[in-house]
């Protein structure tokens, strides 16, 4: 295996594995701020923010993933 | 036929028009390369200038031009345009003192609803055609030779030229029939580029969060907010507090200890926001571009256009997502570290 197989091979498993984590944060978290607003749906407003930045966090770890694949491939 | 039905079917027949051209591939298209750093573009006084500044200047002028436009005749009834704005500024104004309370949401509200107007004009307009297909065409150098293309010259003084499209002895032996020259292969570097995909202006923005966050918690608890970094005091409590036996001061002195580890971990972690603020951003801007390049390639026109929508949902939800974030810092900044205060209170 040649370095260039190699490293599109690391980009592929860097991204790969590095979004099954947050993509199963994201799913928990929509799931239960869906759960929240299904019982008191006048909490609508309250549950917003937290639950953007509940994503915000759990998105910029995929997202961290991605720019190493992309450091791995490009750079 | 009525006048907004005629320019409905004009704009659908230049679309056709424009489809039947690209699948008959005029003009020739080529996959455009992915380059991570901003490629400079001009030379403004002997500093060179990259694409995306000239972008982030131009963001910075359709924001000064337009909101200078619609205040310059404010009206007590609002018109359209004022009302958009009044719209905006009044709930973003709501959220942010939801979030932060009446009296810090007047000193959060300015620097975090700039963030949030510059980053979604910016990433709204990355997304128009303006952005990425034209720019200056630069002799392609050393390692950053991807996407590389030859040129076909259509006039005399090399000013103005066309990608040649396919293999790269077809594209010699096309140009050769044709009489132009391409012996040099080129790649371009377009005039503007959406500035978050450049990581100095992520990094620009999330330095101006972090730093104002420290900013906003010493305005708010003076010298002592820097005691959540340097976290003596609860060990200079240990030592100095009375009644109590040596066991109990032996403990109160491994619990100073801990807090001291805590206080190095505040430390971090605000240098680790600075990495995370920035590398969301650019990560997700970026990503965006690419994303859309590929799909463009992938299935034209049909596949496109989901995506923009995509697009166009990532870029306001990023912009909201940076602010929302620089609020919750400037909060977490300035209402102070529990416990310390707690033991200060008692």
């Amino acid at each position: 295996m040649d370095a260039e197989t190699m490293r599109l091979l690391a980009s592929a498993i860097a991204i790969g594995l590095g979004a099954l984590g947050p993509g199963l944060g994201l799913g928990m978290i929509g799931s239960k701020a869906m759960e929240a607003l299904g019982r008191n749906p006048e909490a609508r407003e309250a549950i917003f923010v937290p639950l953007i930045l509940g994503l915000a966090f759990t998105e910029a770890i995929g997202i961290y993933a991605l720019v190493v694949a992309l450091i791995i491939k490009f750079v | 036929m009525s006048k907004r039905q005629k320019v409905l079917v004009w704009a659908a027949g230049i679309i056709a028009l424009l489809v039947v051209l690209s699948l008959l591939r005029i003009p020739k298209v080529v996959l455009p390369g992915i380059i991570i750093r901003a490629e400079t573009v001009v030379h403004l006084f002997g500093f060179p200038i990259t694409n995306t500044l000239l972008a982030t200047w131009l963001t910075m002028l359709v924001l000064i031009l337009g909101s200078w436009a619609i205040t310059r005749k404010m009206k007590v009834v609002p018109g359209r345009w004022q009302g958009l704005l009044e719209m905006l500024i009044e709930g973003f104004y709501n959220l942010v003192k939801g979030v932060a309370g009446p009296k810090w949401a007047r000193q959060f509200f300015p620097i975090v609803m700039t963030i949030f107007l510059f980053l979604v004009t910016s990433n709204l307009m990355g997304l128009t055609p303006l952005y990425g297909g034209w720019g200056v065409l630069e002799p392609a150098e050393g390692a950053h030779t991807q996407g590389a293309q030859p040129v076909k010259w259509l006039n005399e003084s090399h000013s103005v030229g066309l990608w040649v499209t396919g293999e790269k002895q077809e594209a010699q032996a096309a140009v050769e029939g044709t009489g132009a020259e391409a012996e040099e292969l080129y790649m371009l570097a377009p005039m503007f580029r959406s500035a978050a995909t450049d990581l100095n202006t992520t990094i620009a923005l999330a330095l101006v969060s972090v730093v104002m966050a420290q900013v906003f918690g010493v305005k708010a608890l003076g010298p002592t907010y820097f005691g959540k970094f340097i976290a003596v005091g609860s060990i200079k409590r240990a030592l100095t507090k009375k009644g109590v036996g040596c066991v109990g001061r032996i403990g109160a002195l491994g619990l100073g200890f801990i807090d001291i580890f805590v206080g190095v971990l505040e430390t971090i972690s605000e240098f680790s926001k600075i990495i995370s603020f920035s590398f969301r951003l650019f990560g997700n801007v970026f990503a965006g571009e690419v994303l859309l390049g590929v799909m463009a390639f992938l299935i034209p026109y049909l596949m496109s256009l989901p995506f923009f929508g995509l697009e166009i949902f990532v870029g306001v939800v990023q912009a909201l997502v940076f602010m929302m974030l620089t609020v919750a810092f400037f909060v977490i900044a300035v209402s102070g570290h529990g416990s310390e205060e707690h033991a200060e209170e008692h």
